[in-house]
């Protein structure tokens, strides 16, 4: 009985163990049409490799050049410096909120302490001299804006227009009232 | 034309690879193709796709049966196109008489003919990339049936009758070119 075409053609390409390929050349030995039927494979593989080969090496320089045009920095080699870090997207997304929240944090942060505690402690119910000492020695009133809440229970009376002190009148002034919370 | 984006390759000797495996990819591509300008343009394919993933493969092996699945995938989604525009051709043929083949094209196909790749073209394309993997990649059954993703017995029975339709069309002088 002839063995199966898978087998003949297994047999050509060295795939069948060492018992099934005894039992294929004994078979093959006393039978005609086998024979000719391996020999037909054999033929097959043979004139495949014979066919017309493509230029390979053309062709690999023709692709190269295109890989090259695609690609860019095809065959340079990143510097240290210049070389990426793979981070997946979520966690990119919270570094970059993180980041921004502690810049905002410490901004805030350094603007509260600067300002704030100086301007209520100086302006609060202060007499008007005592206003012009504190004025005097902070540098942050040039940069921040200023509220002045005059006491409710005062009772103002009109004096005219304000006039600048000469310094030897504003000592005298600042002497005569009480000194001011907070104020130097 | 597609963009490459650098990838694991920057670190990677990329032109080693290339220069290993592309005679092998491309040899398997001409023969499944049938024809140098779609074999460079799979291969070509093939390797941006290479370029274009997120990790190296492993080994240079697992590259090349990387590679050549794709050419396969590729030469596949090929092959189904061309049908189908053939049969559009054919639809359009038969409404209007007037369009016909020229000529001089017997003549052309006999003056680039090459038998064993017409031999080849006529196989279907699951029987020529199995019988081609063997033949011109020299791989043995595993490795075909992990590039094909079919199993060993499979590949035993494309390639028996891959030959027997090669055996038949070689004899024949390939008359029945399409």
């Amino acid at each position: 009985m002839c063995p199966e075409g898978t087998l003949l053609s297994s047999y050509v390409d060295n795939e069948l163990g060492p018992g099934d390929a005894r039992r294929v050349e004994r078979h093959i030995a006393g039978c005609r049409t086998c024979r000719e039927q391996l020999r037909a494979y054999q033929t097959v593989s043979h004139a495949l490799l014979e066919g017309r080969e493509p230029d390979v090496s053309a062709a690999g320089d023709r692709i190269l050049r295109r890989l090259d045009l695609v690609g860019g920095a095809l065959r340079r080699r990143a510097s240290f410096w210049t070389r990426g870090v793979r981070v997946p997207a979520p966690v990119a997304v919270a570094l970059m909120a993180g980041v921004t929240l502690i810049i905002t944090s410490v901004a805030m942060w350094a603007r509260a302490n600067d300002a704030l505690p100086a301007i209520g402690s100086a302006a609060v119910s202060a007499p008007v001299g005592a206003i012009a000492v504190a004025t005097q020695p902070v540098s942050w009133l040039e940069q921040s804006a200023i509220v002045i809440q005059l006491p409710a229970e005062s009772q103002f009376t009109q004096r005219g227009m304000p006039t600048i002190l000469r310094e030897a009148e504003f000592s005298e002034a600042s002497s005569q009232s009480a000194p001011l919370p907070g104020a130097r | 034309m597609r963009q490459v984006t650098e990838r694991w390759w920057r670190d990677s000797d990329f032109g080693g690879i290339y220069r290993e495996l592309f005679p092998l990819v491309f040899r398997v591509a001409f023969r499944i193709a049938g024809e140098r300008g779609l074999a460079e343009d799979l291969a070509h394919e093939a390797f941006v796709r290479l370029l274009n993933r997120d990790t190296p493969l492993p080994s240079l092996d697992q590259t090349k049966y990387w590679l050549l699945r794709v050419v396969r995938n590729l030469s596949l989604n090929h092959e189904k196109r061309r049908a189908r525009e053939r049969r559009a051709v054919g639809r359009l043929e038969q409404e209007s008489p007037t369009l016909s083949v020229p000529a001089d094209q017997p003549l052309m196909a006999a003056a680039v003919r090459d038998e064993v790749q017409e031999a080849l073209n006529e196989l279907p394309h699951n029987m020529r990339t199995a019988i081609v993997l063997r033949e011109f990649a020299g791989m043995n059954y595993r490795d075909i049936a992990s590039v094909l993703g079919i199993s060993e017995g499979n590949v035993k029975v494309r390639l028996h009758r891959a030959r027997r339709h090669l055996a038949r069309l070689l004899a024949d002088g390939v008359r029945h070119v399409s």
